[in-house]
Protein backbone atom coordinates (compact mmCIF):
# COMPACT_ATOMS: atom_id res chain seq x y z
CA UNK A 1 0.00 0.00 0.00
CA UNK A 2 0.90 3.79 -0.87
CA UNK A 3 1.68 5.30 2.47
CA UNK A 4 1.45 8.68 2.28
CA UNK A 5 2.12 10.89 5.18
CA UNK A 6 2.02 14.30 5.69
CA UNK A 7 4.97 14.45 8.05
CA UNK A 8 5.46 18.45 8.36
CA UNK A 9 8.05 18.12 10.94
CA UNK A 10 10.20 20.65 12.56
CA UNK A 11 11.41 23.45 10.70
CA UNK A 12 14.44 25.37 11.89
CA UNK A 13 16.77 27.74 10.45
CA UNK A 14 19.22 29.69 11.46
CA UNK A 15 20.57 32.88 10.03
CA UNK A 16 22.94 35.70 11.27
CA UNK A 17 22.51 38.96 10.16
CA UNK A 18 24.88 41.93 10.62
CA UNK A 19 22.21 43.90 11.65
CA UNK A 20 21.20 44.79 15.30
CA UNK A 21 17.99 42.99 16.65
CA UNK A 22 16.56 46.13 17.49
CA UNK A 23 16.64 46.67 13.67
CA UNK A 24 15.57 43.07 12.55
CA UNK A 25 12.56 43.41 14.87
CA UNK A 26 11.32 46.51 13.00
CA UNK A 27 11.35 44.48 9.78
CA UNK A 28 8.91 41.76 11.39
CA UNK A 29 6.47 44.20 13.09
CA UNK A 30 6.42 46.77 10.16
CA UNK A 31 4.38 46.40 7.22
CA UNK A 32 6.37 48.59 4.58
CA UNK A 33 9.91 46.32 5.97
CA UNK A 34 7.93 43.26 5.45
CA UNK A 35 7.06 43.97 2.41
CA UNK A 36 11.06 43.93 1.61
CA UNK A 37 11.39 41.07 2.50
CA UNK A 38 8.60 38.09 3.04
CA UNK A 39 5.74 39.34 0.62
CA UNK A 40 4.21 42.34 -1.44
CA UNK A 41 1.87 43.70 1.06
CA UNK A 42 1.26 43.13 4.71
CA UNK A 43 -0.60 44.05 7.28
CA UNK A 44 0.40 43.87 11.12
CA UNK A 45 -0.86 44.69 14.72
CA UNK A 46 2.15 43.98 16.62
CA UNK A 47 0.34 43.25 19.98
CA UNK A 48 -0.79 39.48 21.61
CA UNK A 49 -3.85 38.36 19.51
CA UNK A 50 -3.02 40.98 16.85
CA UNK A 51 -3.85 40.30 13.04
CA UNK A 52 -0.54 39.50 11.06
CA UNK A 53 -1.41 39.27 7.09
CA UNK A 54 1.08 38.66 4.11
CA UNK A 55 0.57 38.76 0.60
CA UNK A 56 2.83 36.83 -1.03
CA UNK A 57 3.77 37.63 -4.59
CA UNK A 58 2.50 34.97 -7.14
CA UNK A 59 1.74 33.01 -3.77
CA UNK A 60 -0.85 32.04 -1.16
CA UNK A 61 -1.58 34.85 1.54
CA UNK A 62 -0.27 34.14 4.99
CA UNK A 63 -3.36 34.57 7.88
CA UNK A 64 -1.51 34.89 11.45
CA UNK A 65 -2.20 35.82 14.85
CA UNK A 66 0.65 37.19 16.95
CA UNK A 67 1.02 34.98 20.29
CA UNK A 68 3.95 36.39 21.95
CA UNK A 69 6.09 39.21 21.23
CA UNK A 70 8.90 40.60 23.20
CA UNK A 71 10.81 42.84 21.91
CA UNK A 72 13.71 42.83 19.96
CA UNK A 73 14.19 39.40 20.92
CA UNK A 74 11.66 36.47 20.28
CA UNK A 75 8.20 36.89 18.72
CA UNK A 76 5.41 33.56 18.26
CA UNK A 77 2.12 33.66 15.20
CA UNK A 78 0.35 31.25 13.62
CA UNK A 79 0.33 30.55 10.36
CA UNK A 80 -1.43 29.53 7.84
CA UNK A 81 -3.06 30.17 4.01
CA UNK A 82 -5.92 32.40 4.54
CA UNK A 83 -7.77 30.64 1.66
CA UNK A 84 -7.56 26.94 3.33
CA UNK A 85 -10.58 26.16 5.38
CA UNK A 86 -10.26 25.11 9.53
CA UNK A 87 -9.38 21.17 9.01
CA UNK A 88 -7.20 21.81 5.61
CA UNK A 89 -3.48 21.60 5.65
CA UNK A 90 -1.73 24.49 6.81
CA UNK A 91 -5.24 26.20 7.68
CA UNK A 92 -4.65 29.21 9.92
CA UNK A 93 -3.90 28.77 12.96
CA UNK A 94 -2.97 25.34 12.23
CA UNK A 95 0.95 25.77 12.32
CA UNK A 96 3.18 28.34 14.47
CA UNK A 97 6.39 29.85 13.89
CA UNK A 98 8.99 30.93 16.60
CA UNK A 99 11.29 33.69 15.96
CA UNK A 100 14.28 34.58 17.79
CA UNK A 101 16.55 36.91 18.19
CA UNK A 102 19.74 37.19 19.74
CA UNK A 103 22.77 40.01 19.98
CA UNK A 104 25.61 38.09 18.05
CA UNK A 105 29.33 40.33 18.21
CA UNK A 106 27.02 43.25 17.43
CA UNK A 107 24.52 41.68 14.80
CA UNK A 108 22.50 39.14 15.44
CA UNK A 109 21.68 35.65 15.21
CA UNK A 110 18.17 34.64 14.61
CA UNK A 111 16.60 31.35 14.91
CA UNK A 112 13.01 30.35 13.12
CA UNK A 113 11.63 27.46 14.46
CA UNK A 114 8.02 26.52 12.26
CA UNK A 115 6.35 23.42 14.14
CA UNK A 116 2.08 22.14 14.41
CA UNK A 117 0.46 23.73 16.90
CA UNK A 118 0.71 22.16 20.21
CA UNK A 119 -2.60 21.55 20.59
CA UNK A 120 -3.47 19.59 17.53
CA UNK A 121 0.51 17.95 17.61
CA UNK A 122 -1.11 15.18 19.91
CA UNK A 123 -3.28 13.98 17.06
CA UNK A 124 -0.39 13.21 14.92
CA UNK A 125 -0.13 9.80 16.09
CA UNK A 126 -3.46 8.97 14.28
CA UNK A 127 -2.05 10.24 11.39
CA UNK A 128 -3.21 8.39 8.08
CA UNK A 129 -4.65 8.95 4.98
CA UNK A 130 -8.36 8.42 5.90
CA UNK A 131 -7.74 10.98 8.58
CA UNK A 132 -5.99 13.60 6.81
CA UNK A 133 -8.98 13.20 3.95
CA UNK A 134 -11.83 13.18 6.52
CA UNK A 135 -14.46 15.90 7.16
CA UNK A 136 -13.56 16.41 10.44
CA UNK A 137 -9.92 17.59 9.70
CA UNK A 138 -9.17 19.70 12.84
CA UNK A 139 -6.09 17.20 13.91
CA UNK A 140 -5.16 16.43 10.67
CA UNK A 141 -4.06 20.52 9.75
CA UNK A 142 -0.85 20.29 11.68
CA UNK A 143 0.39 18.12 9.39
CA UNK A 144 0.20 20.06 5.67
CA UNK B 1 18.26 24.92 -3.51
CA UNK B 2 15.99 27.56 -3.10
CA UNK B 3 12.72 27.30 -5.64
CA UNK B 4 11.35 30.79 -6.27
CA UNK B 5 7.99 28.02 -7.25
CA UNK B 6 7.66 26.85 -4.26
CA UNK B 7 5.01 29.20 -2.44
CA UNK B 8 3.19 28.81 -6.05
CA UNK B 9 3.12 25.11 -5.25
CA UNK B 10 2.56 24.79 -2.08
CA UNK B 11 -0.89 26.79 -3.41
CA UNK B 12 -1.69 24.22 -5.49
CA UNK B 13 -1.65 21.70 -3.17
CA UNK B 14 -3.51 23.72 -0.69
CA UNK B 15 -6.25 24.21 -3.57
CA UNK B 16 -5.93 20.49 -4.59
CA UNK B 17 -6.82 19.73 -1.00
CA UNK B 18 -9.67 22.08 -0.20
CA UNK B 19 -12.45 20.22 -2.29
CA UNK B 20 -14.22 17.30 -0.51
CA UNK B 21 -14.54 16.10 -3.68
CA UNK B 22 -10.91 16.09 -4.69
CA UNK B 23 -10.43 14.85 -1.21
CA UNK B 24 -12.52 12.02 -2.50
CA UNK B 25 -10.70 11.01 -5.56
CA UNK B 26 -7.67 10.81 -3.79
CA UNK B 27 -9.09 8.39 -1.41
CA UNK B 28 -10.03 6.14 -4.08
CA UNK B 29 -6.81 5.92 -5.65
CA UNK B 30 -4.84 5.83 -2.61
CA UNK B 31 -4.06 1.73 -2.59
CA UNK B 32 -4.94 1.05 -6.32
CA UNK B 33 -4.87 2.60 -9.88
CA UNK B 34 -7.56 3.51 -11.30
CA UNK B 35 -8.66 4.25 -14.96
CA UNK B 36 -10.69 7.71 -15.30
CA UNK B 37 -13.74 6.26 -16.26
CA UNK B 38 -13.87 4.11 -13.25
CA UNK B 39 -13.58 7.33 -10.83
CA UNK B 40 -16.29 9.41 -12.55
CA UNK B 41 -18.56 6.77 -12.28
CA UNK B 42 -18.01 6.89 -8.48
CA UNK B 43 -19.44 10.50 -8.97
CA UNK B 44 -22.65 10.21 -11.15
CA UNK B 45 -23.94 13.15 -10.13
CA UNK B 46 -20.73 15.14 -11.81
CA UNK B 47 -20.24 15.27 -15.27
CA UNK B 48 -17.10 13.56 -16.61
CA UNK B 49 -15.94 16.75 -17.58
CA UNK B 50 -15.97 17.96 -14.34
CA UNK B 51 -14.38 15.11 -12.49
CA UNK B 52 -11.57 15.07 -14.93
CA UNK B 53 -11.26 19.10 -14.26
CA UNK B 54 -10.67 17.54 -10.57
CA UNK B 55 -8.18 15.24 -11.61
CA UNK B 56 -6.18 17.63 -13.76
CA UNK B 57 -5.52 20.09 -10.25
CA UNK B 58 -4.59 16.88 -8.50
CA UNK B 59 -2.35 15.89 -10.98
CA UNK B 60 -0.81 19.85 -11.57
CA UNK B 61 -0.57 19.45 -7.65
CA UNK B 62 1.59 16.38 -7.88
CA UNK B 63 -0.53 14.46 -5.56
CA UNK B 64 -1.42 11.95 -8.43
CA UNK B 65 0.42 10.50 -11.01
CA UNK B 66 -1.20 9.87 -14.59
CA UNK B 67 -0.14 7.01 -16.89
CA UNK B 68 -1.51 5.98 -20.12
CA UNK B 69 -2.54 2.37 -21.16
CA UNK B 70 -4.23 1.88 -24.32
CA UNK B 71 -7.03 3.98 -24.36
CA UNK B 72 -6.99 4.42 -20.56
CA UNK B 73 -5.70 6.87 -18.43
CA UNK B 74 -4.89 5.02 -14.82
CA UNK B 75 -4.44 7.28 -11.92
CA UNK B 76 -3.25 6.82 -8.85
CA UNK B 77 -1.76 9.02 -5.81
CA UNK B 78 1.37 10.28 -5.57
CA UNK B 79 3.29 9.01 -1.89
CA UNK B 80 5.42 11.98 -2.57
CA UNK B 81 2.89 15.24 -3.01
CA UNK B 82 2.25 15.45 0.05
CA UNK B 83 5.64 15.24 1.95
CA UNK B 84 6.95 17.67 -0.61
CA UNK B 85 4.63 20.74 1.35
CA UNK B 86 6.64 20.67 4.56
CA UNK B 87 9.70 20.59 1.98
CA UNK B 88 8.16 24.08 0.16
CA UNK B 89 7.77 25.69 3.54
CA UNK B 90 11.28 24.71 4.11
CA UNK B 91 12.38 26.36 1.31
CA UNK B 92 10.27 29.13 1.61
CA UNK B 93 12.14 30.23 4.89
CA UNK B 94 15.30 29.74 3.35
CA UNK B 95 14.50 31.98 0.45
CA UNK B 96 12.94 34.94 2.59
CA UNK B 97 15.48 34.38 5.52
CA UNK B 98 17.91 35.25 3.06
CA UNK B 99 16.37 38.15 1.64
CA UNK B 100 15.74 39.48 5.28
CA UNK B 101 19.40 39.50 6.07
CA UNK B 102 20.02 41.53 2.73
CA UNK B 103 16.99 44.09 3.60
CA UNK B 104 18.25 44.37 7.19
CA UNK B 105 22.05 44.96 6.48
CA UNK B 106 21.16 47.58 4.09
CA UNK B 107 19.05 49.23 5.90
CA UNK B 108 21.32 49.39 9.26
CA UNK B 109 24.57 47.59 8.84
CA UNK B 110 26.25 46.85 11.80
CA UNK B 111 29.54 48.61 11.09
CA UNK B 112 33.31 46.74 12.48
CA UNK B 113 34.52 48.58 14.90
CA UNK B 114 36.05 51.51 13.53
CA UNK B 115 40.13 51.52 14.58
CA UNK B 116 40.56 53.62 18.16
CA UNK B 117 42.01 56.67 16.31
CA UNK B 118 45.50 57.50 17.43
CA UNK B 119 45.32 59.49 20.51
CA UNK B 120 46.67 62.98 19.79
CA UNK B 121 48.90 64.75 22.57
CA UNK B 122 47.56 68.31 23.06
Amino acid sequence: MTEITTDFTVIEQTVRIAAAPETVWTFWTEPERLAEWWGADAEVVAEPGGLFRVVMERGPVMLGTFTELDPPHRLVFTFGWEQNAPGEPLAPGSTIVEVTMTPDDGGTLLVLRHSEMPATHAADHAKGWDHYLGDCLVAAAAKP
Amino acid sequence: MTSPAAPARIDLVAHALADGTRRSLLRLVRDDERAAGDLASAFPQMSRPAVSQHLRLLQRAGLVSVRPVGNRRLYRANADGLSEMGQFIDDMWTDRLARLKAVAERAEPVRPKPEQPKRSTP
